[in-house]
């Protein structure tokens, strides 16, 4: 076998030679229309958009710093651009059914004029029917009404007392009415007088005093006719003038707009019922209910002359894209405010609002899908307007059935607009599990890479990419050497040689970073160097509890062995995330092992610390055992498994090569070399799998290894599948260039015991028997020799069950194990 | 001090209550001229002995002005009423006059109203009063005892009208023959000085000859002597009609006219007065 080769330098770092990119800075590069790498959400987004059918909305997927708005609304912009613009929509009084306004369509800039026109109409109404009323013409008919009716209430009465003084009988008139008596010379006649008068007469009295008072009687009760009838007069010369002084301005109004038939059938309406209302526009009736505040014509009557301009597009160039930051059901659907007014809520058409559907109509509505779901009804309301067509403003508390205000209706306005949701894979997933609508609704998806692939031809359009942002972010250009230092970094974010990351936030942020050292250092462009600072700057700000924890094992309070051999102890590696930020740390496996019943006691499951993936991967470890050296015997072992300090829980499987070296290492007494640190996953054959986060792994144990004084000969060893992932920093390049530092690429566990132990780990022939001073030799010895204990052991415990009637381990083995 | 600008004699107002509406409107305004002419002020209600009378009849009944029904009325419940209505009126007065520093009385008497005003009122003082009383229902726009009163009172006679009361606008004065108008002249000017108003002349124009342009002469004098600017306007003529216009165009917030004035003498002045919509002062 031969000795396994370290990897070079450029094995553990795809450098990008700045002279693959054929300009001097970003300056000189046409900016990218389109983000390069995305073709799939591209095409995506083109097919979302142009296809017609109900449904077909979109929902674009991705990791929260890809840069998705801002690709999907520079497209949805440029699309937009060159589609029609939508109409205007405004909302009418319904004077037939005032709790359901109605809704208007007009061409794009017409909702304005209408406004205007309108708005002009009442302004103008507003002193026109005022003087109208107040004209010497309308003032003298009023009067002549009125003095008629009063004549001719009065009249009726003359009448009768003018008979009444004829038959010397005095009408008098009291408080509450009117009584007849008998007179003498003017003045009535006393009771007693009256007696005395002949039977005659005052039976012809008492005749015509009844007659009179029939007659009285009849008189009166004609008055309510009368006034009504004064009323009806009234009515009818008030209609004439507001009829006459509405007719020219309307009639003007509906020459104009004779194209529109809703808004001539409006100014008719408008007419009929100013007509009707009249009696509100005279100085009793203007102070009224009607709110108009005094004389003169009441608010509340013109205001509803005009017109509630929900959707103005009078601005808009094309199809408008709408992002809707607070996506709750107000802001959606629209919403219908209220007034206190006397204690009460009050509303009326003019308070109506559009939301961003409305405003959207004809365009592209673009939602943050997290935010819709976090508000109450959004989603439902979403999802109704897209599978009715149509848009019905209705507030929220009304949906939920909480107040029981008179509110309105407005007539539902149909829509037409594409939603473009922008989300988290996960909310796509879980959203298309649980929503029965949601597929029906957004059948198009469009899936965010989240890396590109990195190929020389590629580097010239990615280097536009980086141009485009660093231009759209108002930066200065940068320099070949940043534009190659930030691929390399992007390869780096993406864990991968040969891909770059598509997070655009990242790289946008590494950017603008740049730019500010570049300021600093008053350089004309950003060269790698100030990437270079900005990419440490930002470690920087975030490696507190990395540097905490550096200290921890510089000043012994955490164990970590760096040099020498040790017995049952390897340095596992792992990595821990904080937010956006992630670093490598080692951590010290240790394992023993006794003759025992075949068991592998993960401690940190035992604990409750370990997470299942590390338990799956310690019962591999023990399987591998099994079936590699106990062959068809029994694997006579107790051994356990520990993360030396760690409080935290240990997840994942990539310590299970070093999980098993410690083990095979109790189990032999070979001592392991503590130079080295071990990351990987195996599987049942003792194949070596790739992991995550080698980078940090490698750089951690580096940095141990420098605290802990020089770095010499230390190295660590990771799956060969990981080669391609490494973008190892520049001080790891360095030392292992000098050979101080090796990362060995390992494809077997076999290669990392003979790197760890300095012995050949040895393979089995055609029976399965190990070649001698081999390390797996001394394993398959080893164990052998524990089940021989294990038997003896099992026999005499038998023996001894038949005597005292008791079973399990006692210590003597393990003693004998020591 | 010139004659026009002399004080006119210490006067009293008396104001005739009857608890309507229009009674107690014009009790504002008798507070009014009393506080503004320091005169005294004396209120009187007069229980109408007809009405009393009528009641005793064992046929007697009374018609609702307002609904047309046809119910008893007995001697008991007319007393009753009366008495109410006293008890209203005191309170009314006594309200009016709080806060004013006027003198004021009050009586009640019985007997036939403008009988009893008659004998209590002299040429000095101003009777005031509502131009209808309950008489006002249903239609009517001048009542028998403001009529009576307009036409008999020894001194001058506010007649109070509820309808459209101005406080804006010029006091109206009707001018006939200077002689005629001269106290109706002097009453107006005070008017419009106490209510801080301009004044405005209606000119009648008189059918003498020559006697139009005397009296504009005499008119011109004196207006000169009482050094006072006032706006003069012809009356084109004697048709209650035409006048009623014309005042409503001047949009005056008082009338004053003559007793003896060719308006009131005329045959359709009782139209006139029914057709006026301001309160009017009939000087003596």
């Amino acid at each position: 076998m031969t000795e396994l080769q370290p990897l070079t330098e450029d094995q553990i770092y795809h450098r990008c030679p700045p002279e693959q990119l054929d300009f001097d800075t970003t300056r000189a590069l046409e900016e990218l229309d389109l983000p390069y790498g995305q073709d799939r959400v591209l095409r995506a987004l083109e097919f979302g958009t142009a296809i017609q059918s109900h449904g077909f909305n979109l929902f674009v997927l991705g990791p929260s710093a890809a840069g998705k708005h801002e690709v999907v609304r520079q497209f949805l912009h440029r699309r937009a651009e060159g589609e029609p613009t939508p109409p205007d929509w405004c909302l009418l009084f319904n004077f037939e059914s005032p709790d359901k306004p109605r809704a208007a369509r007009l061409p794009a800039g017409q909702g304005r004029r209408l406004k205007e026109d309108l708005d002009r109409l009442v302004e103008e109404l507003r002193s026109s029917i005022p003087a109208a009323f107040e004209s010497e013409e309308y003032q003298s008919r009023l009067q002549e009404l009125q003095e008629e009716m009063a004549r001719r209430q009065h009249q009726g009465i003359r009448a009768i007392q003018e008979e009444a003084n004829r038959n010397e009988i005095a009408l008098i008139t009291a408080p509450s009415g009117f009584t007849f008596a008998p007179t003498r010379d003017g003045d009535v006649l006393d009771p007693d007088d009256f007696q005395k008068l002949s039977d005659h007469e005052r039976t012809r009295i008492e005749n015509k005093m009844q007659e009179l008072q029939q007659h009285l009687q009849q008189t009166i009760q004609q008055v309510p006719r009368l006034r009504k009838e004064l009323q009806q007069k009234i009515r009818e010369l008030n209609e004439e003038m507001v009829s006459f002084t509405l007719g020219g301005p309307i009639n003007e109004l509906k020459d104009t707009w004779e194209q529109q038939k809703a808004i001539v059938n409006q100014l008719d309406a408008i007419r009929e019922h100013l007509v009707e209302q009249a009696r509100f526009f005279t100085e009793q009736g203007g102070s009224g209910s009607e709110g108009g505040g005094g004389g003169g014509p009441p608010d509340g009557l013109l205001n509803r002359c005009r017109v509630n301009l929900l959707v103005d597009n009078g601005n808009q160039n094309g199809a408008p894209v709408i992002y809707e930051d607070l996506p709750n059901h107000q802001h959606l659907v629209g919403l219908i405010e209220h007034q206190v007014h006397q204690g009460a809520l009050y509303t009326d058409f003019s308070m109506v609002r559009s939301g961003a559907l409305h405003r959207a109509n004809g365009g592209y509505l673009m939602l943050d899908v997290r935010r819709v779901l976090l508000q109450p009804m959004a989603w439902e309301s979403l999802k109704r307007v897209l599978s009715s067509g149509e848009i019905c403003i209705e507030s929220l508390e009304r949906l939920y059935g909480l107040v029981s205000t008179v509110s309105l209706q407005p007539e539902p306005i149909p829509v037409h607009l594409k939603v473009v949701l922008l989300g988290d894979r996960i909310l796509y997933y879980l959203l298309a599990h649980y929503d029965p609508d949601f597929l029906e609704l957004f059948k198009v998806q469009a899936d965010f890479e989240d890396e590109i692939d990195r190929t020389n031809d590629g580097y010239g359009l990615y280097a536009r990419m980086v141009g485009t942002l660093a231009r759209q972010t108002r930066l200065r250009p940068l320099d070949r050497g940043g534009v190659a230092r930030v691929i390399e970094h992007a390869s780096r974010l993406a864990d991968d040689q040969k891909k770059l990351t598509g997070h655009d936030r990242a790289l946008r942020d590494l950017l603008m970073e740049a730019e500010h050292w570049a300021e600093q250092a008053g350089a004309p462009h950003i060269g790698a160097l100030h990437v270079e600072q900005a990419i440490d700057e930002q470690l920087a700000r975030a490696d507190r509890l990395r540097r905490q924890n550096l200290e921890q094992i510089r000043r012994g309070t955490v164990l970590i062995a760096t040099e020498g051999e040790r017995t049952g102890q390897v340095n596992g590696l792992s990595v821990i995330q904080l937010g956006a930020y992630r670093f490598g740390r080692p951590s010290r496996i240790t394992a023993t092992a006794r003759p025992g019943r075949g068991q592998v006691i993960d401690i940190e499951r035992e604990a409750k610390l370990g997470g299942p993936i590390h338990s799956k991967s310690v019962m591999i470890l023990s399987r591998f055992l099994a079936s590699r050296y106990a062959g068809e015997g029994d694997l006579s072992l107790s051994a356990s498994l520990a993360f030396e300090q760690s409080y935290g829980g240990v997840e994942g499987d990539s310590a299970s090569v070093a999980e098993t070296c410690a083990l095979l290492s109790a189990i032999t007494r070979v001592p392991l070399r503590q130079s080295l640190a071990v990351t990987g996953s195996m599987n049942q054959h003792g194949e070596i799998q790739a992991v995550g986060g080698v980078n940090e792994k490698i750089e951690g144990f580096f940095e141990v290894c420098r605290e802990a004084g020089a770095v010499n000969h230390h190295g660590v060893l990771l799956p060969a599948g990981n080669v391609e992932h490494l973008m190892l920093r520049r001080d790891v390049r360095e030392a292992v260039a000098a050979g101080h530092f090796s990362v060995y690429a390992i494809r077997s566990l076999d290669e990392a015991i003979a790197l760890l132990t300095g012995l050949p780990a040895g393979a089995a022939d055609a029976e399965g028997r190990f070649p001698p001073d081999t390390f797996n030799r001394r394993v398959a010895d080893r164990l052998a020799a524990f089940a021989e204990i294990s038997r003896k052991r099992n026999r005499r415990g038998n023996g001894e069950t038949e005597e005292n009637g008791e079973t399990g381990d006692d210590g003597e083995t393990s003693t004998n194990d020591e | 001090m010139s004659e026009a600008l002399a004080p006119p004699p210490r006067e009293r107002i008396l104001v005739l209550l009857d608890a309507s509406r229009a009674s107690l409107a014009a009790l504002e305004a008798a507070v009014a001229h009393a506080v503004s002419r320091q005169a005294e002020l004396h209120a009187v209600f007069v229980e109408d002995i007809r009405l009393l009378r009528s009641a005793g009849f064992d046929f007697a009944r009374e018609v609702g002005a307002v609904s047309g029904t046809s119910r008893q009325a007995s001697i008991e419940a007319i007393e009753a009423r009366l008495r109410r209505q006293i008890r209203r009126v005191r309170q009314a007065l006594e309200a009016a006059v709080d806060g004013h520093r006027v003198a004021y009385s009050f009586s009640v008497r019985r007997g036939s109203v403008v009988q009893e005003i008659l004998g209590l009122t002299g040429p000095n003082d101003l009777v005031v009063l509502g131009k209808v009383g309950w008489s006002g229902t249903p239609g009517r726009t001048l009542g028998s005892t403001a009529r009576a009163l307009a036409r008999e009172a020894p001194g001058s006679v506010l007649l109070w009208d509820l309808g459209a009361v101005r406080r804006e606008g010029p006091v109206l004065v009707v001018i006939d023959d200077f002689e005629t108008s001269r106290k109706a002249l002097t009453t107006a000017l005070v008017l419009a000085r106490q209510r801080q108003r301009p004044l405005t002349l209606l000119l009648l124009t008189l059918p003498e000859p020559g006697a139009t342009e005397a009296r504009d002469h005499a008119v011109s004098e004196w207006l000169e002597q009482a050094q006072v600017d006032v706006r003069q306007r012809r009356l084109p003529s004697l048709s209650p009609l035409a006048i009623v216009r014309t005042l409503r165009e001047e949009r005056g917030c008082e009338l004053v006219v003559s007793r003896q004035s060719r308006l009131l003498q005329d045959t359709q002045a009782e139209s006139l007065l029914e057709a006026l919509t301001l309160p009017v002062v009939v000087s003596a």
